[in-house]
């Protein structure tokens, strides 16, 4: 066979953004900890998925709301170059900060028109503190925003469901809840590697694929903490 | 423009994304006339859990397809106005090919009722969602048509390659039009280039999304287009057949999607009809 004619093939880039409520309430109860545990350790689960399907190239990035909204981690990192770092808490639930920043990344460009849909994972456990609705409104807005697979975690009996369930878009999901380190666990690592298959896989039509359901440990019988 | 009449020759084939198993692309086409006029197309079955027979729907659009064509060229008499054949092709021609598509998912539906893996799901044409792009060349008419994602490309006498049905906005991550959407007459694009106004392209191609997709960029699948040209041109047609295959693999395995092309050019030209041309 002769060398194919054409420009230059890559695989196809997934790009998963997660969102992660860093407020002072996050330090209650050791929830930021159990998080920071928890995001780490699903890391060789997102290389594996994403191994599966090689045709796929996942990028991850980070933003973390607070006072503001920042990113933890900017540079899309191939997920098999991803490294943790912790991230701490300060101050108050500025989500709709968080919302506005991840939208700017959520047009094309900078987003490429060949990419698969990206991922939106959003754990919060309280109250957002500014306009979060205009936020929502800046990530519906833009093409891939739209399109995005989301995925939404609540973080103990203080987390804001109907604002998680808005985020999610779509009447039938539900935020995945964790009332204690166990759930938190799964419901990352849930997040980490199911929605990623799901992005993941090209499927033409219209929607988003179903998710699957969420993780048993959702059931689970270990005592509520948060 | 010359005034040689061109013998169009086809060349396609498609590959399987290796994770799947059952390839839901399909492609065909017809050539009328020696060789002087040609239809063809690419369906992309969406694949999905939600469109469990969308291996059939796209069998059935090409099939439905190429009957519409066929029958749309049967009634290009030489005194029926361009300005009549316009609306016949952007208007009745959707009308007539979502008709002809539903004919057959009904068709099969009645034969073949849910399946138990199936349950579940309704029984509607959305179990054989597809896209679909067709083209037809005639003496007088290049056309195309277009629901949902995919490519089709020209590459003029200069080389310069266009695609004029392209609409990337509409497809972002693998959304999509689709024959089983609601109206989906209305979501047909159409592509209507009559000559001598427009000479008529050297080449044209049909892919489902799964072969641009795996370029970095889309000029770069425009250059993959050109380059196949090219070595039609430069090496042989037989050469490139025996080639694309390989080619749709490894495109395949880029974009991680079935892939598939059909490519016609013109070859050496045909004697004009009695009539003059053919039609």
């Amino acid at each position: 066979m002769s060398e194919i004619p054409g420009g230059a093939m890559a695989h196809r880039p997934v790009h998963f953004f997660w969102l992660l409520d860093c407020s002072g309430s996050m330090s209650i109860n050791g929830k930021i900890s159990i998080l920071n545990f928890a995001v780490r350790e699903a890391i060789p689960e997102m290389q594996r998925v994403a191994h599966e399907n090689a045709a796929a190239q996942l990028m991850v990035r980070v933003i973390t709301f607070s006072d503001g909204a920042q990113w933890h981690v900017h540079a899309p990192t191939p997920i098999d170059d991803f490294q943790w770092s912790d991230v701490t808490t300060s101050g108050i639930t500025d989500l709709g900060a968080a919302l506005r920043l991840v939208a700017g990344e959520l047009e094309t460009p900078p987003m490429p028109e060949r990419a698969l849909k990206p991922v939106l994972a959003l754990v919060s456990d309280g109250q957002p503190t500014d306009d979060w609705r205009a936020g929502l409104r800046a990530v519906d807005s833009t093409p891939w925003g739209k399109r995005a697979v989301r995925v939404a975690i609540a973080i103990g009996q203080d987390a804001d469901l109907p604002m998680l369930k808005e985020f999610l878009a779509n009447p039938e999901l539900e935020p995945l809840q964790a009332h204690n380190p166990t759930q938190l666990a799964g419901a990352i690592r849930w997040a980490s590697t199911v929605a990623v298959r799901v992005a993941s896989t090209p499927r033409s039509g219209a929607g988003a694929g179903p998710l699957p359901p969420p993780p048993a440990s959702q059931d689970d019988d270990s005592a509520d903490i948060w | 423009m010359s005034t040689d009449i061109a013998r169009w020759q086809v060349l396609g084939g498609t590959a399987r994304a290796a994770r799947k198993s059952v390839n839901q692309d399909r492609h065909d086409w017809t050539v009328f006339a020696d060789g002087a006029d040609i239809a063809m197309a690419v369906a992309d079955g969406h694949g999905s859990a939600a469109y469990p027979r969308s291996d059939a729907g796209a069998q059935f659009a090409v099939d439905a397809f190429l009957y519409t064509a066929a029958e749309f060229r049967a009634a290009l008499e030489p005194d029926v106005p361009l300005a009549q054949v316009k609306v016949r092709a952007e208007e009745y021609f959707p009308r007539n090919l979502v008709h002809e598509w539903r004919e057959r998912v009904g068709t099969d539906l009645a034969k073949n009722p849910l399946r138990e893996a199936e349950q579940g799901l309704e029984a509607t044409p959305v179990l054989y969602g597809t896209t679909l792009i067709g083209a037809m060349i005639t003496g007088t008419l290049v056309l195309g048509w277009q629901i949902g994602d995919g490519d089709l490309c020209l590459v003029g006498a200069d080389g310069q390659v266009s695609a004029p049905l392209r609409n990337p906005a509409e497809t972002l991550g693998d959304e999509t039009d689709s024959l089983c959407s609601d109206g989906a007459q209305h979501l047909v694009r159409t592509y209507w280039a009559p000559s001598p106004a427009i000479d008529p392209p050297a080449l044209i191609a049909l892919s489902t999304d799964g072969l641009s997709k795996s370029f970095v960029s889309f000029e770069g699948y425009q250059e993959f287009v050109s380059g196949v040209y090219q070595r039609i041109i430069h090496d042989s047609a037989g050469k490139v057949s025996e080639d694309l295959q390989g080619w749709l693999e490894q495109a395949s395995s880029y974009s991680g999607d079935d892939t598939t092309l059909v490519a016609a050019w013109q070859g050496s030209p045909v004697n004009p009809g009695p009539e003059g041309r053919p039609r």
